[in-house]
């Protein structure tokens, strides 16, 4: 720090924290008063053309390009949508993956007491995937359409690639595969322990966990093999980065957050880009977005209403436990009509629902399990009635296009 | 207010802002009117617009309120003295830290309000200087020649301040 810096944050350390937030509010609610009466209302959908015309693009770190802006556009157009599913399979069903275009999902579906695992290409007719086994799911997708397939053979929780409709085992005992990257690299779990199958026909390599860390989740393995996820420590979860070679470091968070962290999640990793988000344990539950930039060491957030459930590139989808958008309720008691968004961090949408879908009485409208790289599709479940006018519901694979 | 996320938002950034508004008007009152208008533009513009980073967005605002204060109202500029006790100063060093300060606070309400607000976004908030011309809505050109001129209108009017000489051979032109 210069001198002048210093004597800059000495003259800094004069001022108080002013207290003019009961003003504000004072102002704004005058401001809400005077607009009500005089009968100005503002359409949402008006609001949403405000926000594609008004924003110049300086609000972005300075030198980046448009492209790299750190919160990207969200989508206005989503239509919801459910999926076709195989003749006879009609139980549950649901969306537990996808690749990063969008073109291809992964889900599962039953009939009775059978149940398969299936993608969807392009929203079509869905193709069993051939893997040996019970319980059998889709991981992940990549842009060929060429899966990641866990199942559990004689007892054993087993993991596959499923390329061209041929399924290779991958090496190891009590596998759990979460990701799949362009280039093959699996991570995944051996027990509770983080692996990653640099190499998918052979012996996976443990993640090293720094000193005092016992515990750790991974979540997104990118294209040059580097890992994200959280370690938890006795200073509680904190988003954490495994370079390809093994060597680690923490995510910054936000450095104005004093309050403890009750959760942190790092969603996704493409290209420079990390999309995660933390809730402290303050009373208000504060939530933000983030956004990290691995290669500029950036970082931007968003307080948000809820952590988003699936992530993308730069946009989340979540079901919020907010009714209306507006009183916050009891997390065990959350009411139908609960608000399910898709979130560009900073500006959200409300999801439309697909037609027939019933609101459940005991959850959110929605369940997300997966995002396109660019937040355009999304796949997830509904609740739909079991039967033409029965009262009973199940869970169906839902699909949200948006342009 | 039902704006998601701006109480939380301010709760966090309210010290922050509070110091740079002070740094930019050096008057507790000056600083407390001008850090009010600010935060009610973002609450007004907070579910209205899209605000990619929160604090770029108040940055703006912040700033470009106290630049067209400052044209509104330049005859109303003067020096103020605060009336309120400083909060860090502690220890022996005391009456020199005190003099440093008053100096600083002197030769700061010499310069225009552009030049005070590139020498706080450039050394306080150690803005890169394509951020702090994005803050101002200026060039970064400007931002060099008006970091130059802040600097050597402090070393003018402020020569006891030896660091501020130093300072601008610092800064690359």
């Amino acid at each position: 720090m210069s001198d002048l810096r210093e004597l800059l944050d000495g003259l800094a350390g004069e001022a108080p924290r002013y207290d003019v937030v009961p003003a504000v509010r004072a102002r704004r609610q005058r401001r809400i008063r005077h607009r009500r009466i005089a009968g100005v209302g503002l359409l949402a959908s008006a609001v949403i053309v405000a926000v594609g015309t008004q924003v110049p693009r300086a609000f972005g770190p300075p030198g980046d390009s448009p492209a790299a802006q750190p919160f990207p556009t969200v989508w206005n157009g989503c239509q919801a949508q459910r999926l076709p599913l195989p003749a006879g399979y009609d139980g549950v069903s649901a969306v537990g993956a996808m690749d990063p275009t969008g073109r291809y999902l992964g889900g599962g579906a039953s009939r009775g007491q059978t149940s398969i695992a299936v993608i969807w290409d392009r929203g079509g007719q869905p193709r069993q995937v051939p893997v040996q086994g019970d319980s059998v799911g889709v991981a992940d997708l990549d842009a060929t359409g060429t899966a990641l397939v866990s199942s559990v053979v004689d007892g054993e929780n087993v993991g596959w690639i499923v390329r061209d409709g041929i399924a290779a085992r991958l090496p190891g005992t009590d596998v759990a595969v979460l990701r799949f990257n362009a280039t093959g690299q699996v991570l995944g779990r051996i027990g509770m322990r983080p692996m990653v199958w640099r190499d998918a026909s052979r012996q996976p390599t443990p993640l090293p966990l720094p000193d005092g860390i016992t515990q750790a989740a991974v979540y997104d393995i990118a294209d040059d093999g580097t890992v994200v996820g959280t370690i938890h420590g006795t200073a509680g979860p904190r988003p954490y980065l495994w370079h390809p070679d093994g060597t680690g470091e923490e995510l910054a968070l936000p450095e104005q957050a004093a309050e403890p962290i009750q959760d942190v999640r790092v969603g996704a990793v493409y290209g420079d880009w990390i999309t995660g988000a933390v809730r402290y344990g303050d009373s208000a539950g504060t939530t933000l977005l983030i956004r990290w930039n691995r290669a500029t060491g950036r970082q931007s957030w968003w307080p948000a209403r809820s952590m988003p459930d699936a992530y993308g590139d730069g946009i989340g989808a979540g079901a919020d436990r907010f009714h209306d958008g507006r009183a916050r309720l009891d997390p065990d008691t959350v009411h139908a009509g609960t608000d399910i968004e898709l979130t560009a961090f900073g500006t959200g949408r409300t999801l439309p629902t697909a037609a027939g879908a019933v609101p459940p009485t005991n959850g959110p409208d929605a369940q997300f399990a997966a995002i396109s790289r660019d937040g355009s599709v999304i796949g997830g479940s509904q609740e739909f009635p079991i039967a033409a006018g029965s009262e009973q519901t199940i869970p169906g694979a839902v699909w949200w296009r948006c342009d | 207010m039902d704006d998601a996320g701006f109480d939380e938002y301010v709760h966090a950034r309210l010290g922050q802002w509070s110091r740079v508004a002070y740094l930019l008007t050096g008057d507790h009152h000056a600083a407390e009117d001008l850090l009010q208008n600010a935060l009610f533009k973002l609450a007004v513009s907070w579910r209205k617009v899209r605000i990619d980073t929160p604090d770029a967005y108040v940055r703006k605002i912040l700033y470009h309120e106290h630049v067209s204060h400052w044209r509104r109202s330049h005859h109303l500029r003067a020096e103020h003295v605060t009336d309120r006790l400083p909060e860090r100063a502690t220890g022996a060093d005391v009456a020199a830290d005190t003099v440093r300060r008053i100096l600083l606070r002197q030769a700061l309400a010499k310069l225009t309000h552009k030049q005070r607000a590139v020498i706080v976004l450039r050394f306080f908030e150690d803005l890169t200087e394509p951020e702090a011309a994005d803050a101002l809505g200026v060039s970064v050109g400007t931002i060099k020649s008006q970091t130059f001129r802040a600097l050597a209108r402090l070393r003018e009017v402020a020569p006891e301040l030896h660091v501020l000489v130093k300072e601008t051979r610092e800064v690359p032109a």
